[in-house]
């Protein structure tokens, strides 16, 4: 474990300095910025939506991007630039060097997300505050949910760019990465398609439905993840909130140690 | 390198964590997100947007914009205005479309969509253009359906919509009713959420703006429905939930004592009025409704005539002390519309929904002053400026003038006070009368009130009578 | 000249005979290579080499680009896997996590984590064997004094020059005090200061007794510092011994003036001939020392219609060596080298001009 922190420590720094992420993160701030103080805005309940959406949207597309950019690269950089000889030259094994970097990358992803998330949720609550005169509390504790969550799609989407990293240039990766990441938002499509129905007139075939029951299941879900409507309309309530972003923690946490275990396999066979 | 055999039992664990992943995905976290969290799906009909029929979710089309979905929505309604301050109506319609679909918990844009259909598109005269009355219902429809626990939305329906605008007081009394049962629900949660000291939480719950907006509104479509009993239990159920909400706020919002004295106000009015009316109705009054209808130009009309008001000039309920006499501040309706014509239902809000070019409806209402229907000059319909909106297409028309006692708008309060809330006291004998009879003046575009007396005069028009040259009158 | 030269089959070269003085026969290999075969998908970058380097001994493992060094040092480092053959460290297979304990590589033109110093750099290598503490850093302060960085070990390594950088991986190589040490290329790019400060260290660490597998282009480090050296090309061992073997014999330079050579002569000096080199009108001709090498330039210069300026007897170089491998890689296949494309030659002949 010491090892793996080591790494992961060590990538920190590193990827914290990267350029392009700094871009990201600087972008995703800008906007927010821009967008909080958009005034332009008919009434306060459309002000604080439009506000809130695009804070989350932005904080959420910036997660993507610093995530996929970085955990592409994370493992091939370390190939190119050599690094990577004399840190598996010492008594490393694959699995933590893999491990680390993972963890690495996450603390950056992690440190990104949370900077954006803590501009943003000051500003909702200095605009809830200062301009319409509302107790910004509960805001606060909707838009810090809605942060966690981000931060845990991250991870996941974290884990499978790191997994085909291992076996995949950055280029084909980055396309794939995004590929799955669309793919498992759109996942009431594989859920819809994997219903069997109940139209006795269409019927349709068991082992279509099975292979979507499968698609459905192996696909990493990033949809679950989007619960910003509630967030952002705060007349809606949903009972039990707390437990299903547990459940989520826990299916990123799970697949996340699905992926990694593979791509050690996979990384352990790997020449370097 | 790890060994053959030990790769291969980390490769079936992996795989076996597929198991619990299956497990989270489809047991428990499918059927919650589907439930809170999912954009709608799409219910349009054939006219509607349909993803080729297959009723898929909205997120198949925008999983590139799903986090993005709400601020889009919130961008497009602010384009949505800028049309409205243009007169490019139709352009609003898909959007508003559009936003409800991408954000269906953003209340507002039903509210101020469906308001914007009802009232905000005219003609040169301000009369609102009616054939767009059966999309915002169809959108406010849909609005309660995707926030079936937010009381403002039916307080809309019931109120700025089929009260105010269409005039179904049946219909108005329908929707204050849910709404009602949603308010008194939330009441319940209210008193638990309470116990867990979660009080803010009531004030975003909306369950005590509700209990003003929806509460007071359905006592007051009781009483325009005739059911004053009703309305005075009505009442009771308000001042008792006021006084809840009083106790858990501990005295802190001043608004709620205000609320509560509002409705113990009306309430004792209600009750000195159900003294009283039985009374004062007794006796028949003839208001000598005489609507005239006068062709001054092709498409332009005037509504003038007679309708004299006798209401009370002073009342002190307190002491039962009044007096009667000619008031003013009645108000005569006047509709004119496709021979025939029936408020469609199109089911559903969809892209293409767009009002039917080849309808005709005009709706508007003179005030009554000194006994003449829009004062000494009576009131001018013109209708030969909007040529889109009354294109006349149809070969007959039907022209219905009315007074009815239970619209407040129609009979004012004090003019009530003699005619009673259903036409009481208005003599039979009279010229234009209506007994209703169960069958509404308007069929198939506002619901009957059982009971109602009323006065009213229809005409049946040829397309030529409205469109005819030179001076015509129509008694 | 194919006896003045060890051509060593696999077996000879695996002997007893090939050991330094005082060692014995199975004790105290540190690295053994037993027909190491690494085949790509297109290209065979080992082909079936067999090797054995001794505790205590500097081994230079020289070659061109391209010949099969690198491939061959990841191998026994356990980076890549053999195709066949065995590689043993220390008498284990090639990326055992204990072997790793006491082996340690500076990759050539190592990278490292610039937003640390070097300090923190060689601590986070030290970190990774265990170290910590007040040991860890009394460690990399010695280190650092070794490598002469002393003054530099709170810099960002960001300030860092080549030299610097080769310093620090050098200290980082170092940490884990390593019985068996693989160096690659440790002073290319170089300037002459740092060459030197480097080379004096791998002298200092072999008084130490460490083992050090060198790779280099650097002939004359690797003659000055190595015990035995290896001739790598096209993925095959052909000259190994130790160096003092190798370059006995040495050589002779023939120069001569108005050579007008026909085609088939030019032809036939390239058999003559290790080197051969035309500057305006004057030829300079490389032999082995042999009475018979010699005559027979002799007379191709005669019959060339030349005239013999000098004739001078030299003491063979590793360079030479080098030269002759190659030569003898481009007689055996009909081209240039085996494996490496134009390109590759090119830089293999800037690395021997960079030499000079």
């Amino acid at each position: 474990m010491n090892t793996i922190w080591l790494i992961a420590s060590g990538t920190f720094g590193e990827a914290m300095r990267r350029k392009v992420l700094l871009i990201f993160l600087f972008a995703g701030l800008a906007i927010i910025l821009m967008g909080v103080a958009f005034a332009g805005l008919a009434t306060q309940a459309r002000d604080l939506t439009v506000t809130k959406s695009l804070g989350l949207g932005v904080i959420s597309l910036a997660g993507v991007f610093i995530s996929v950019i970085l955990y592409i690269t994370l493992i091939p950089q370390e190939i190119e630039r050599r690094t990577i000889y004399s840190i598996l030259s010492k008594p490393v094994q694959r699995y933590q060097f893999l491990c680390g970097k993972f963890l690495g990358g996450l603390m950056t992803v992690l440190l990104n997300i949370a900077l954006m998330g803590m501009v943003f949720i000051l500003l909702v609550a200095a605009k809830q505050w200062f301009q319409y005169g509302l107790n910004p509390g509960p805001a606060v504790l909707a838009i810090s949910k809605g942060i966690l969550m981000i931060f845990f799609q991250m991870t996941l989407l974290g884990a499978v760019a790191m997994f085909f990293s291992v076996f995949l240039s950055p280029f084909v990766n980055f396309f794939l990465t995004f590929a799955v990441w669309l793919l498992g938002n759109a996942s009431s499509l594989t859920e819809a398609l994997a219903d069997p129905g109940n139209d006795p007139t269409h019927p349709k075939s068991a082992f279509v439905v099975g292979i979507f029951k499968v698609l459905h299941v192996v696909i990493p879900n990033f949809a679950n993840y989007n619960i910003q409507n509630p967030i952002i309309n705060p007349h809606e309530h949903i009972t039990n909130e707390p437990i299903y972003i547990a459940w989520n923690i826990l299916y990123a946490i799970v697949y996340t140690a699905i992926l990694l275990t593979v791509g050690s396999l996979i990384f352990d066979k790997r020449e370097v | 390198m790890l060994s053959s055999s030990r790769r291969l039992s980390l490769l079936v664990i992996a795989l076996l964590l597929f198991i619990p992943i299956g497990f989270l995905q489809t047991q428990l976290i499918d059927p919650f997100y589907k439930k809170n969290y999912a954009p709608p799906k799409s219910k349009s009909g054939p006219s509607g947007l349909s993803l080729a029929g297959s009723n898929l979710p909205a997120t198949f089309a925008l999983g590139a914009f799903t986090g993005f979905r709400e601020a889009i929505a919130g961008m497009l309604w602010v384009r949505c205005d800028e049309f409205f301050h243009n007169g490019d109506y139709d352009a609003i319609m898909p959007l508003i479309r559009i936003i409800t679909w991408l954000d269906p918990h953003q209340i507002d844009v039903y509210e101020t969509g469906a308001w914007h259909m009802d009232y905000n598109f005219t003609d040169s005269q301000e009369r609102s253009d009616r054939r767009y009355i059966p999309l915002s219902v169809a959108l406010l429809k849909e609005g309660i359906d995707n926030n079936e626990d937010q009381p403002d939305l039916y307080s809309d329906m019931a109120f700025v919509h089929y009260f105010r605008k269409i005039q179904d007081f049946p219909q108005s009394r329908h929707w204050f009713g849910k709404g009602w049962d949603v308010v008194t629900a939330k009441a319940v949660v209210d008193e638990k959420s309470d116990q867990h000291g979660l009080k803010d939480q009531i004030n975003f719950d909306g369950a005590d703006k509700g209990v003003m907006t929806v509460g007071h509104g359905y006592a007051h479509s009781l009483e325009f429905n005739g059911q004053e009993q009703e309305a005075v239990k009505q009442w009771q159920a308000c001042l008792d939930l006021h006084q809840k909400l009083i106790a858990v706020k501990d005295g802190k919002d001043l608004s709620e004592t205000q609320n509560l004295e509002i409705a113990s106000k009306q309430l004792r009015e209600l009750q000195g009025r159900l003294k009283y009316r039985p009374i004062d109705t007794k006796v028949p009054l003839d208001m000598g409704f005489r609507p005239q209808l006068v062709r001054v130009a092709p498409k332009v009309f005037v509504l003038q005539g007679s309708l004299n008001a006798i209401g009370a000039k002073k009342f002190v309920l307190e002491t039962g002390a009044r007096e009667f006499g000619p008031v003013d501040g009645c108000r005569v309706e006047i509709r004119l519309q496709d021979e025939n014509y029936k408020l469609p239902d199109i089911g559903v809000y969809g892209l293409g929904s767009a009002v039917d070019p080849n309808v005709t409806i005009m709706q508007d209402a003179a005030s009554v002053r000194a006994g003449k229907i829009g004062g000494d000059q009576g009131r001018k319909i013109d209708m030969s400026q909007d040529k889109d909106m009354y294109s006349f297409k149809a070969p007959r028309y039907t022209v219905t003038a009315w007074f009815a006692p239970n619209n407040p708008n129609d009979a004012p309060i004090q003019v009530q006070d003699r005619i009673g809330w259903l036409g009481e006291g208005l003599d039979p004998n009279q010229k234009n009368f209506v007994q209703t009879d169960g069958k509404s003046l308007l069929p198939g575009s506002v619901s009957p009130v059982p009971g109602l007396r009323m006065l009213a005069k229809t005409w049946t028009l040829s397309r030529e009578d409205i469109v005819g040259a030179g001076k015509k009158v129509f008694n | 000249m194919a006896q003045d030269t060890i051509i060593p089959s696999p077996d000879a070269l695996s002997g007893n005979g090939m050991a330094p003085p005082g060692f014995k026969d199975g004790i105290g290999k540190a690295i053994e290579i037993k027909n190491l075969v690494k085949q790509y998908k297109k290209v065979t970058a080992v082909n079936n080499i067999s090797l054995d380097v001794y505790e205590g001994e500097i081994f230079g493992f020289l070659g061109p680009n391209g010949a099969g060094k690198t491939t061959t040092i990841k191998t026994l480092l356990g980076l890549i896997f053999p195709t066949a053959g065995e590689v043993l460290v220390l008498g284990k297979p090639a990326g055992d996590i204990d072997v790793k304990e006491k082996l340690s590589y500076l990759p050539e033109s190592p990278y490292f984590y610039e937003h640390m110093t070097a300090s923190e750099v060689v601590g986070f290598y030290g970190s990774l064997f265990g170290l910590s503490g007040t040991t860890k850093q009394k460690r990399v302060d010695e280190l650092l004094e070794l490598v002469g960085l002393q003054n530099a070990g709170k810099k960002s390594l960001r300030a860092f020059s080549k030299g610097m950088l080769q310093r620090v991986g050098i200290a980082q190589a170092l940490i884990n005090d390593p019985k068996v040490l693989f160096f690659d290329e440790p002073t290319s790019g170089l300037d002459p200061v740092a060459h030197r400060d480097i080379r004096d260290l791998i002298l200092h660490l072999k008084s130490e007794g460490r083992t050090i597998f060198l790779s280099s282009h650097q002939l004359s480090d690797v003659e000055l510092v190595c015990d035995r050296v290896s001739i790598l090309h096209g993925g095959k061992i052909r000259r190994l011994g130790h160096v003092d073997e190798l370059i006995a014999g040495g050589s002779v330079e023939v120069v001569a003036e108005g050579v007008k050579a026909t085609e088939t002569q030019m032809a036939q000096l390239r058999d003559l001939s290790s080197k051969s080199e035309l500057v305006e009108n004057t030829l300079t001709i490389t032999t082995a020392a042999s009475t018979e090498s010699k005559n027979r330039v002799l007379d191709w210069v005669r019959a060339a219609g030349g005239n013999v300026l000098s004739m001078t007897q030299t003491r063979r170089t590793l360079e030479d060596i080098f030269y002759e491998v190659v030569h003898q890689g481009e007689l055996e296949t009909g081209t240039a080298f085996t494996v490496p494309s134009a390109l590759e030659k090119n830089s293999m002949e800037k690395n021997l001009v960079e030499k000079n």
